[in-house]
């Protein structure tokens, strides 16, 4: 009797799949380490069930099976369970190589983890937080500017126009540092989105072993290679789990990318505006124009 | 009331001849407020928020530690930049009231007339 003759075992899906709004929602990176851990479970999961299935079509197998497959040959007064055993020893190595495999991508899996352990839903906040220090950059901008049209209408003077100086570069000031939150925040949205963006592919990635394990441990684990010891399920398997080291290092390649796009913002270059004499100092406010609008006897022309 | 520098209570009406040089004090202490404490606390509140920004190193993950980088020295300098912004507007703001308090206060007691002189104008 062949191994076609028996029926295949029937194989779950794996748990823990995630549907595309849930990977949209995930972005604490305890949500994500969860499903990561989800996914490792079911790829462990998925390998048990596919040994342990293929353990029990062994065991169910009889005499003639077992000659029919090359396990044992007649007249050598070899019972069915030896050969059973003999099957079964196999099938333990097989198994053995897997999980040694799946190690080893746990090992890339870490790496990834480690290098990606942001946290994208505070970089968003904190993106929201940068957008309401501009809004506030920008109302102080608006009053100052408000209170300079007033009194121009209503103070003359030299006073008027040393306040009016010392008030325009303040206001630039603001003005440059409000364009800097603006921009932070913009960052702080981009490199939230790309760590989420990473952290979907590299689940995708590990569903998809996943599923690929256990269809290629159905499929592939016939009787007759594991005699042999035909490596076919685990070359499957070492091709999927490339896929997911490849997904991994895809990730983080990415992510450096992008941090290379959105780090290329130039934070520092306050020095360049007129606003920050010396890139590194809010103007301080003119002594000349201090003494001029502080003192009420000098406001005459 | 010193006449010569009376708040016009924001009349732009331009005086004829030679005129004094006139000051709407309620618009100056409006203004002083406005730098003293308004645009002072948006820039307190810009400051608290580059503040929490100085502390977010970990929020990127290694991969992108060279912008967590950038990121944070700029929001530590922008800590210190709004801190001084915000002295500056809180310093102009009580420069004006100051100097509105001692224009109401000269303008109703000047000593003399030269004191008034001294804040003449001439209007074309």
């Amino acid at each position: 009797m062949s191994d076609g003759d028996l029926p295949l075992p029937v194989f779950a899906d794996p748990t823990g799949v995630l549907t595309g709004l849930e990977l949209l929602l995930f972005t604490t990176p305890d949500d994500w380490v969860a499903e990561i851990n989800k996914a490792e479970d079911a790829i462990v999961a998925g390998v048990k069930e596919g040994i342990s299935k293929v353990h029990d079509r062994v065991c169910k197998l009889g005499f003639w099976d077992l000659v029919g497959i090359g396990v044992i040959s007649p007249g050598l007064g070899i019972t069915a369970a030896l050969g059973q055993g003999i099957l079964g020893d196999k099938l333990e190595g097989i198994a053995q190589d897997v999980f040694d495999k799946l190690d080893e991508l746990w090992d890339a899996v870490q790496a990834a983890v480690d290098a990606l352990i942001g946290n994208p839903a505070k970089l968003f906040e904190l993106g929201t937080r940068y957008l309401s220090a501009k809004e506030s950059l920008e109302s102080a901008v608006f009053d100052a500017e408000h209170e300079k049209g007033q009194l121009a209408k209503y103070w003359g003077g030299l006073g008027f126009t040393a306040f009016g100086e010392a008030s325009r570069e303040q206001v630039a000031a603001m003005t440059v540092m409000a364009d800097k939150m603006g921009a932070a925040a913009k960052l702080m949205a981009s490199a939230a989105q790309a760590l989420k963006q990473a952290w979907s592919n590299i689940v995708q990635a590990l569903l998809a072993l996943a599923s690929d394990i256990v269809s290629k441990i159905a499929s592939g684990l016939d009787l007759g290679n594991i005699l042999t010891g035909d490596s076919g399920p685990i070359l499957s398997l070492i091709s999927s789990a490339l896929n997911l080291v490849n997904a991994c290092t895809k990730a983080i390649r990415d992510i450096n990318l992008n941090a290379d796009t959105v780090g290329a913002m130039d934070w520092m270059s306050l020095g360049s505006s007129k606003a920050f004499k010396g890139g590194t100092s809010w103007p301080p406010i003119d002594p000349d124009d201090s003494s001029q609008y502080s003192d009420s006897g000098s406001w005459t022309n | 009331m010193n006449q010569a520098v009376e708040a016009t209570g924001g009349s732009t009406i331009p005086l004829s001849g030679k005129q004094t040089m006139w000051a709407d004090t309620t618009q100056l202490y409006s203004s002083a407020y406005t730098w003293e404490w308004t645009i002072t606390y948006d820039l307190v509140a810009a400051m608290a928020v580059a503040q929490q920004g100085t502390t977010a190193h970990g929020l990127f993950g290694l991969a992108m530690s060279s912008v967590a980088d950038k990121h944070q020295d700029f929001m530590e300098l922008a800590d210190r930049l709004l801190s001084a912004g915000m002295d500056n507007a809180a310093e102009m703001g009580k420069a004006i009231r100051l100097a509105a308090d001692d224009f109401v206060r000269t303008d109703d007691g000047a000593a003399s007339d030269a004191d008034r002189v001294r804040r003449a104008v001439e209007q074309p």
